[in-house]
């Protein structure tokens, strides 16, 4: 097994540190997920990771958020408990806080010649890394808010998975299926995506971001629709299911509760349900180019508002089928357990199935 | 909170932030000149978390703040001309000139008072926050802390309280990156990041803001408010932000990045960012603010004058305003 395994194997980590953190823990009964717990479920990542092989793992650099305190666990795990760890290694940009970090650290990463790239945080998060990781295979984990991008998963089974993939032991190929995206550009020159959902708001300003007044939401626009789902995605889900394997998007004019074709109870955040009226259904065919004039309010993508628009803002939205490739874990899993890859040596050894 | 902010809203916060931006510029000059007496700690680049959150409360409501409590009392309403002579010693200060910078309190309009201990405010916050639920009269209290307060068992104890039962209170941490001259990365392992993660511990919802956009935190303050005065209990806001000048003024500051100021007056600043949105959202024409801006100058300019005019504290004074008559 061992002479199959690609040369570099290294893996590329984004935890989010401002996920989990907005003002819907305010609004809803949304959960908190500290930095000691991205810490932790990092952790559990590259310990996973290391079952298959991984030599490196690519984080971005901190004193003491995420990269600092997974350096002293790893240095406290590694010598007291004998764990087996891959390298850990900080990738040299300035960090600002900012939503650019996520951006500048995919941008290094795929540089480095990373053969994954694990994503903790919600989905806005995995926004940012779709942006730049070209066909850089994401896996998608959640710790974020309104979830429905990434899969909550457990980081230790995620890890090997991820391994998995990276190492080479299950083919990309074999691995991985290709995500819708909703395609937005203003002014013909700004452009940007959506995974999950791209709404039309009232807002007159950006402020705290989340999207969660009902009366101020005027139009979604969805590339895939569950009814499972949470956040602004959820209410296309209820009008219409469209999954992400099929080459339709959803878009849904919305009205005030009691008018228009149907109003219906979605799940806006964790814990917040409110009614919404729907006023029109249309559905998105790919590069079918929705064009809008004359509007003011926000963009937001994700469930995040990204964009102010004024009365000489032009919009495009269109649905493009070749957004990020994502790695179906339990897929993954189910190869490996097939192929035996996750056999220990003998049935008298019990090294690691890809010790050297 | 519902609705949008009207133009005359935007326009009232956009003057308090320039007021105390003014008013802290003003006081950075004439405390070089020594005739200002004991200690200033200027509040000048966190604006926004001051009016931020006062613009949602009522003189009913009260907040406690800190050793950098300018900003907080202006914001709170607290008159300027008084304040100015208060802070210069003065007998038409607002404590009579006899608390200075640290200790301006006006509890008509429920200010409890800037205060000279770290982590002291905490408590008051609770107190007040007691007596409105005992009271039943719907006003909530807000305390104003710093990262080195976070640090401090009355800030932990207060947190506990305040969960335990159920007041009214907002706990708003002003991270302003610096606990005096040391980094909150150096004095935690949890909540280094995001000093929020512990408030999360004691049971109450707690999250983190962009505390130089005015915008992020009216709208949190809002929901913390509003959930609080129905009676949701505490919550907690930790506002990011930066202060422009030391921890006090003397301050060598050798413990900041070179140009880190430099760098956040020019692209970061909470007025900058705020004039940015509403001129962009056609809300409001930059001359009106540029109207705003010369108004505040020469109301500054005015406190200073009328401060130093005024005369000094009769020294029998000393045996008033103190609990023990002697």
């Amino acid at each position: 097994m061992n002479s199959d395994l690609v040369a570099n194997s290294a893996v590329g980590i984004i935890a989010n540190p401002a996920s989990g953190q907005d003002i819907r823990r305010l609004i809803s009964a949304a959960s908190g997920c500290s930095i000691s717990e991205k810490t932790n479920i990092v952790r559990r990542l590259c310990l996973g990771m290391r079952v298959p092989g991984v030599e490196k793992v690519y984080l971005i650099p901190d004193h003491s958020g995420i990269a600092g305190s997974l350096l002293r666990i790893r240095d406290q795990g590694s010598a007291a408990l004998g764990e087996n760890w891959p390298e850990i290694a900080l990738i040299d940009m300035p960090v600002e806080e900012k939503a650019i970090d996520t951006l500048r650290a995919v941008n290094l990463m795929v540089k480095a010649g990373v053969r994954l790239i694990v994503v903790l945080g919600g989905d806005g998060t995995h926004r940012l890394v779709a942006s730049g990781c070209a066909d850089i295979p994401l896996v998608a984990l959640s710790t974020g808010t309104n979830n429905t991008f990434p899969h909550f998963q457990e980081a230790t089974v995620a890890g090997i998975a991820a391994g998995l993939v990276a190492t080479g032991a299950v083919a990309v190929s074999d691995a991985t299926r290709r995500n819708k995206v909703l395609r937005v550009e203003i002014d013909e020159r700004c452009c940007d995506l959506a995974l999950v959902d791209l709404c039309l708001t009232d807002d007159i300003w950006i402020g705290s971001r989340a999207v969660w007044k009902a009366e101020r939401v005027r139009e979604i626009f969805v590339p895939f629709a569950r009814p499972d789902a949470i956040g602004w995605s959820a209410v296309a889900g209820y009008v219409r299911h469209i999954s992400r394997e099929s080459s339709d998007g959803l878009h849904l004019v919305l009205c005030p509760p009691g008018q228009g074709l149907l109003t219906l109870c979605a799940p806006i955040a964790p814990g917040l349900i409110l009614p919404v009226g729907i006023a029109e259904i249309h559905t998105l065919k790919p590069l079918d180019v929705i064009s809008l004039k004359n509007l003011t309010g926000t963009v937001s993508l994700d469930g995040e508002r990204e964009f102010t628009l004024r009365q000489c803002t032009s919009l495009n939205i269109w649905l493009d089928l070749n957004g990020p490739l994502t790695v179906d874990v339990p897929h993954v899993l189910n190869l490996a357990a097939e192929r035996g890859f996750l056999y220990c040596a003998s049935t008298e050894s019990t090294k690691m199935p890809f010790e050297r | 909170m519902s609705g949008h902010m009207s133009k005359e809203d935007l326009l009232k916060a956009y003057r308090k932030m320039r007021q105390i931006r003014e008013f802290e510029e003003r006081i950075h000059t004439e405390f070089a000149t020594g005739e200002i007496p004991g200690f200033v700690h200027l509040y000048a680049g966190e604006e926004a978390v001051a009016v931020g959150f006062c613009e949602h409360l009522n003189d009913k409501d009260r907040i406690s703040s800190t050793h950098r409590g300018h900003g907080h009392c202006i914001a709170k309403g607290v008159d300027i001309m008084g304040m100015m002579a208060e802070i210069y010693g003065r007998k038409t200060g607002t404590c009579g000139g006899k608390g200075g910078s640290m200790h301006i309190a006006d509890l008509d309009v429920g200010m409890l008072g800037a205060n000279g201990i770290v982590g002291a405010g905490p408590p008051l916050a609770c107190g007040a926050g007691l007596a409105s639920k005992l009271r039943k009269d719907g006003s909530v209290s807000v305390v104003f802390f710093g990262d080195g307060a976070a640090n401090q068992g009355t800030n932990f104890e207060s947190m506990n309280l305040a969960v335990t039962w159920d007041l009214p209170v907002v706990f708003v941490l002003e991270n302003n990156g610096y606990a005096e001259s040391t980094s909150p990365k150096y004095t935690a392992r949890v909540g280094t990041e995001n000093i929020a993660d512990r408030a999360r511990g004691f049971g109450m919802p707690a999250i983190t803001v962009d505390g130089n956009d005015f915008f992020a935190v009216y709208e949190a303050a809002g929901e913390a408010i509003e959930r609080a005065r129905k009676g949701g209990g505490p919550a907690f806001v930790e506002c990011k932000t930066l202060r422009y000048y030391g921890h006090f003024e003397g301050d060598a500051q050798t413990y900041r990045p070179k140009g880190e100021v430099k760098e956040a007056r020019a692209n970061n600043d909470p007025l900058k960012r705020f004039a940015a949105v509403v001129v962009a959202a056609d809300l409001i024409d930059s001359a009106e603010l540029e109207k705003i801006d010369k108004e505040v100058l020469a109301q500054i300019d005015g406190a200073v004058t009328a401060a130093k005019a005024a005369p000094e504290p009769d020294p029998e004074s000393l045996f008033t305003d103190v609990y023990v008559s002697y």
